[in-house]
């Protein structure tokens, strides 16, 4: 029996295939020939897709099912790579936030923002109480269940992350004034309340229909967690809002922040089994498992002297970049990681965060050596 | 009663198409040339979107700058672009400045620069927006230096002052300085030398500036103003800028502003909620009658380009009526 298990955080990147088609845009024979390549590799009967794509036209049952093709697609490259646990990549959702909140009452689309560069994303603001339509994964999940040979892991975006990522045009009309003490504290108030209704309405009955249709893992995805850091006990009350009194395995998803600013109040986090948190975009590209090898790793330092024991997924591949990382850089990252942990069943070795912004071929290969090195590591600590 | 300005501050929103653009043009689908024309086309609707709220100074949105500091790689030989780091609380980042050599300005290259990045004319009058000395000290990779109140005095005296003074030639009449890191990350003050020589650097700069009629701004934003207020009207500038959704006005009582221009910030540019205009026009009356500052310039707290256009163009529209009611006074 392994010692540790394996999993990629979320999203992969959409095939060409699956975004022309959908999308309405002809199709070139390099994509369909992608389509053949990638079925061949994961050992997926293929051929009813390549008839499908070889349409002029899609109606919108084709596109339904180039979308349930995606996420096939999806499901192989995890398990065929050899992760434990898996997902589909995210296939069937747009987007981390849009998807949920295109999902739900109470928000309005305002427009584009810009992230950085030249990438951008929609913004919606908060006009009425959040209310939820339907469960949004649940169906997402039941035919994953179907598919999937291993077991799921089921990601959604947190509450604090939707309500930090969007505009307040609903609560924000308690504040009745500006420039005072007074108009801080009504702006504050005003931001915990519209937290709680987001961890009660929406995301609460979302892990709850999730659970009841057979999910045992779910991985709550908090990017934005630091980016206030006087609100992190607010992050915290969220998270224990959204879980309490459900029976699940709950994980957490943080990245690419200043971890410090988590302590000391993610010791207060209930219902929590896990922490999953990006290391390697911090971290040196030697080999070695002694402290001055391993900088990007330092946090793990006070997650030890945590009261909680969270089991850490541990960030070992660097998702914003092609560097495909050696099965050994792999290995020494784990190694050096129980070290510091002292005890291996405290690690699942993943990816940073999603790998959406590589192709395929890279990040088919970084989840097999991420395999291959979890494997190196098993042999040094047995 | 104070004289009453109205302006944009910072890097404004790009709208729906010059955003399509830019993407189309990263991935090869439209030209350089169509990039450009979008992008003047922008401009001209901000700027008449400007023109009818009345604005006091005409900004031409910083529409493309991906960044503060970003058009800076590509006239001071020694900046490079370093990783991605987020914008103070925002989801929103920037390319960390790297100085990977002492600073150099491409002089030969400066015209063509500034009008890539600085649009003006000779009607109307025009503001300018780099970022403060002291916070690219402060966010800079410094591997050449190594020493901040260096970098600060090198970066103005290299960099920003030779720009300066040229836009000043572009009938630029106001110039504003972006000064976030003061009030957000000194909440124990500033470094001693770093102050120093920030404090020389803006004499340098502000004397300079001041040959060619230019207004010298500061604005800070992000965090609570009063604890930095005192040795920032100090400084040799002609308008501090403070940022009123995180700044309480009764904690800057003993503030004398008889000889300092106010930067208000009075509207939340990071949210889309589109303030009551008779809570605004109140605010105001009394900031002018708690601060009396020389010159009341309203402005939005931040760069509008942390709200889609469509709800900055109604910011703007809100900023000129609100203007405009004291205008009127």
């Amino acid at each position: 029996m392994s010692l540790f298990t394996t999993y990629e955080i979320g999203s992969l990147a959409k095939p060409e295939w699956r975004v022309k088609a959908v999308m309405g845009r002809p199709l070139e024979a390099s994509d369909i020939e992608s389509a053949k390549v990638w079925g061949e590799r994961f050992q997926i009967d293929y051929q009813p897709l390549l008839t499908l794509l070889q349409k002029k036209e899609f109606s919108a049952a084709d596109k339904e099912q180039v979308r349930q093709w995606s996420s096939l697609y999806g499901v192989r490259l995890l398990e065929t790579a050899g992760l434990s646990v898996v997902y589909d990549g995210e296939q069937q959702r747009s987007e981390m936030y849009h998807y949920p909140v295109s999902h739900s009452e109470g928000f309005e689309f305002r427009g584009q923002m810009r992230s950085f560069d030249n990438k951008y994303y929609q913004k919606a603001a908060c006009v009425a109480e959040p209310k939820l339509k339907k469960p949004y994964h649940v169906e997402e999940f039941r035919t994953i269940q179907k598919i999937a040979h291993k077991p799921l892991k089921v990601p959604i975006t947190g509450a604090y992350t939707l309500i930090d990522w969007s505009f307040d045009e609903y609560y924000a009309k308690a504040v009745t004034q500006m420039g005072s003490a007074r108009a801080r504290r009504e702006r504050q108030a005003a931001r915990r309340k519209f937290l709680l209704d987001v961890a009660k309405n929406l995301v609460r009955p979302n892990l709850e229909a999730l659970v009841q249709a057979g999910a045992t893992w779910i991985q709550i995805d908090e990017p934005a967690v630091t980016t206030h850091p006087e609100e992190v006990p607010l992050f915290v009350e969220s998270f224990n809002e959204s879980t309490r009194g459900i029976k699940c395995r709950f994980t957490i998803h943080l990245c690419f922040s200043d971890y410090n600013l988590l302590f000391p109040h993610i010791d207060e986090l209930e219902n929590c089994w896990g922490l999953t948190i990006g290391f390697a975009n911090y971290d040196s590209r030697k080999l070695g498992t002694q402290r001055a090898d391993r900088p990007g790793y330092e946090t793990l330092y006070k997650l030890a002297a945590l009261r909680n024991r969270f089991n850490i997924g541990l960030g070992v591949l660097d998702i914003h970049s092609d560097f495909i990382e050696p099965p050994e850089l792999v290995r020494d990252r784990i190694v050096y990681s129980v070290k510091v942990l002292g005890d291996p069943s405290l690690v699942c070795p993943a990816s940073d965060c999603g790998l959406r912004t590589r192709s395929w071929e890279v990040a088919y290969q970084k989840l097999q050596n991420l395999v291959e090195g979890t494997q190196l590591a098993e042999q040094v600590l047995r | 009663m104070a004289e009453i300005n109205a302006f944009l501050t910072g890097l404004y929103a790009r709208s729906e198409s010059l955003s399509k653009a830019t993407q189309d043009h990263d991935r090869g689908r439209v030209s350089a040339e169509q990039l450009t024309k979008q992008r003047q086309s922008d401009q001209d609707q901000l700027v008449e979107l400007q023109k009818s709220a009345h604005l006091t100074y005409l900004s031409d949105g910083l529409l493309n700058w991906q960044d503060l500091f970003r058009p800076f790689l590509e006239i001071v030989q020694g900046l490079e672009a370093g990783p991605l780091v987020r914008f103070f609380d925002n989801n929103t980042f920037y390319r960390q400045p790297v100085v990977a050599a002492p600073l150099h300005l491409r002089r030969e290259n400066l015209e063509t620069w500034l009008s890539q990045y600085f649009r003006t004319s000779a009607h109307g009058a025009w503001k300018a927006t780099l970022p403060s000395p002291y916070f690219f000290a402060q966010v800079a990779h410094d591997t050449a230096y190594r020493d901040k109140p260096k970098l600060i005095e090198a970066f103005t005296e290299i960099v920003l002052t030779p720009i300066a003074e040229q836009l000043a030639a572009r009938n630029v009449k106001f110039l504003q300085l972006q000064e976030p890191w003061l009030v957000t990350c000194n909440r124990v003050g500033a470094a001693p030398a770093d102050w120093r020589a920030f404090d020389k650097a803006i004499g340098t700069l502000g004397k300079n500036i001041k040959k060619k009629n230019l207004v010298l701004g500061l604005h800070t934003y992000f965090g609570d103003a009063a604890p930095a207020l005192g040795p920032l009207l100090e400084l040799d500038i002609d308008a501090v800028g403070i940022d009123f959704c995180e700044t309480d006005l009764e904690n800057l009582r003993s503030f004398d502003f008889a000889e300092k221009g106010l930067i208000c910030g009075c509207l939340d540019a990071r949210n889309s909620w589109i303030e009551d205009e008779a809570i605004v026009v109140k605010f105001v009356e009394r900031v002018q009658e708690t601060l009396a500052p020389r010159v009341l310039s309203l402005s939005t707290n931040a760069d509008l380009e942390f709200v889609p256009e469509p709800v900055a163009r109604r910011k703007v529209q809100l900023l000129g009526r609100v203007a405009a009611q004291f205008s009127s006074k």
